[in-house]
């Protein structure tokens, strides 16, 4: 084998977007996040961004992150367990505790590294993971990093999880992991039936509440909240990229655990600490999520059922997931860049998901409406998406 | 009592929710559309069901419902 050969097993094939006239990744944007977005020059409605509460240009952030960067400059350059670990730092750490009830929290660069560093902290060949089939990417690889037996649970299906538990006896530990929303279809976990099922069999519960912090529960604290879960005794990870409008992602759990996974998580201990103004910025969300959550959450579901109503009129194929995730059922993968392409044509943005991100012939057109959408701006989608009425 | 045909069809079947009828010379990706993570459910039951560890080289030449099936009935009758 030479150089050239390894170099061509790369290439890049873009057929199904030839075919499709249209590639739905990796365009260029040019502006915030307010309810539009600027895209190669041209305004999109933004259904396609996470930013759930529509704060992630919010002037009182804005400005938590610039006098961030004036107190710490642009980074400290290092990493946490060395100079990186910073009171601000150490503040939003407890801030995140606090806000979801979990003893001790780690922020990571981001939640696909926290994810992709957990299992290698604390599973080996010893254990089992038992694992949603739907859950994310960043969950998965991280299992499989970790040498453990895997053990993938039919989605959601309780029935399948407890017959597989049942028969887990020989290994040293057994954990359960799920996410608490699945991003791609919108459905949220039985994680209180989780909960219970690893209480009952002795394992440990592993929860990414990345699309449910900051949109689950009557005051945004998530899915442990939304279960009714107090005194969690599981791991719990979560993006602070999403709903809270920044960087970065978080380990939270039982504080010995934490203080263990300080010193022997790798993908905490060897990398660049997160930088001050994102701190700055989570912190300034929890700020916000206390103080206005229940009138932002009221405008976000508002905006969800409407985007949604107006998408079945048109006829479209929906997953019926209960969070504000709105996921039209677009089949195989040209199929969906081509559903992709009719929604851009329309000036929304969307995301699209093909396969491997998702099974072969179970592509999804997802779309995320925010809190902060204004009237005028939804009856253009609305209006948009009906033109776009589909057999 | 179930042959080991239609044990291997009700595991395949269960695995994926499948409605439409499952037969041994069914491709398991092109006609069943299993994805690795199936394959992986489909393996975990097969080794519970039938106590059977199969091993990696075995796994790796499986492409049918059939070849599942032959794989199990060589151990059976070893």
């Amino acid at each position: 084998m030479n150089k050239t050969d390894f170099y061509n097993r790369f290439e890049l094939d873009l057929g199904i977007v030839e075919k499709a006239r249209h590639n739905p990744f990796y365009h260029v944007v040019q502006s915030e996040l307010s309810d539009e977005m600027i895209i190669e020059g041209e305004h999109f409605i933004d259904l396609a961004s996470n930013n759930y509460l529509g704060i992630a240009n919010h002037p009182q952030l804005k400005l938590a992150c610039i006098k961030a960067i004036e107190k710490y400059g642009s980074s400290l350059c290092a990493t946490p367990v060395c100079s990186g670990y910073s009171d601000l730092h150490q503040r939003v750490e407890q801030k995140i505790s606090d806000f979801t009830g979990i003893e001790q929290t780690l922020i990571y660069p981001s939640c696909y590294q926290a994810n992709l560093g957990l299992f290698n902290a604390i599973a080996n060949p010893e254990d089992i993971v038992f694992v949603d089939r739907c859950a994310h990417s960043s969950l998965l690889e991280g299992i499989k990093n970790s040498g453990c037996r895997i053990s993938p649970f039919r989605h959601n299906n309780m029935d399948y999880l407890e017959m597989l538990l049942q028969k887990s006896g020989k290994y040293r530990t057994s954990f359960v992991v799920t996410e608490s929303v699945f991003s791609t279809e919108g459905t949220i976990a039985s994680f209180k039936e989780i909960n219970d099922l690893c209480l009952k069999y002795d394992a440990i519960p592993i929860v990414d509440d990345s699309h449910g912090i900051g949109v689950l529960g009557a005051s945004g604290r998530g899915i442990l909240e939304y279960s009714g879960i107090s005194d969690y005794q599981g791991i719990y990870t979560a993006s602070l990229g999403k709903a809270l409008a920044n960087m970065g992602g978080v380990i939270c759990g039982k504080a010995s655990l934490m203080k263990w996974m300080q010193y022997y998580s790798p993908s905490l201990v060897y990398s660049t600490v997160i930088m001050p103004s994102a701190l700055a910025g989570v912190e300034t969300v929890l700020d916000i999520i206390r103080v206005e959550f229940p009138e932002l959450s009221k405008r976000m579901w508002n905006v969800k059922r409407r985007i949604e109503a107006a998408l079945i009129s048109a006829g479209f194929d929906m997953t019926n997931g209960k969070a504000p995730i709105t996921s039209v059922k677009s089949g195989n993968s040209l199929e969906t860049i081509q559903l992709s392409k009719s929604f851009w044509d329309k000036r929304i943005m969307t995301t699209a998901f093909v396969y491997p991100s998702v099974p072969q012939h179970e592509g999804r057109i997802r779309l995320i409406a925010a809190a902060n959408m204004r009237e005028e701006t939804i009856q253009r989608a609305e209006e948009a998406i009906l033109q776009m009425k589909h057999p | 009592m179930k042959t080991t045909e239609e044990k291997v069809i009700e595991i395949v079947r269960s695995v994926k929710e499948i409605k439409y009828p499952i037969t041994p010379d069914m491709s398991l990706t092109d006609d069943l559309f299993l994805d690795s993570l199936d394959m992986l459910m489909v393996i975990n039951a097969i080794e519970s069901d039938f106590s059977y560890k199969v091993d990696m080289g075995e796994v790796v030449k499986i492409k049918t419902v059939q070849d599942i099936i032959e794989i199990l009935e060589a151990e059976i009758h070893k």
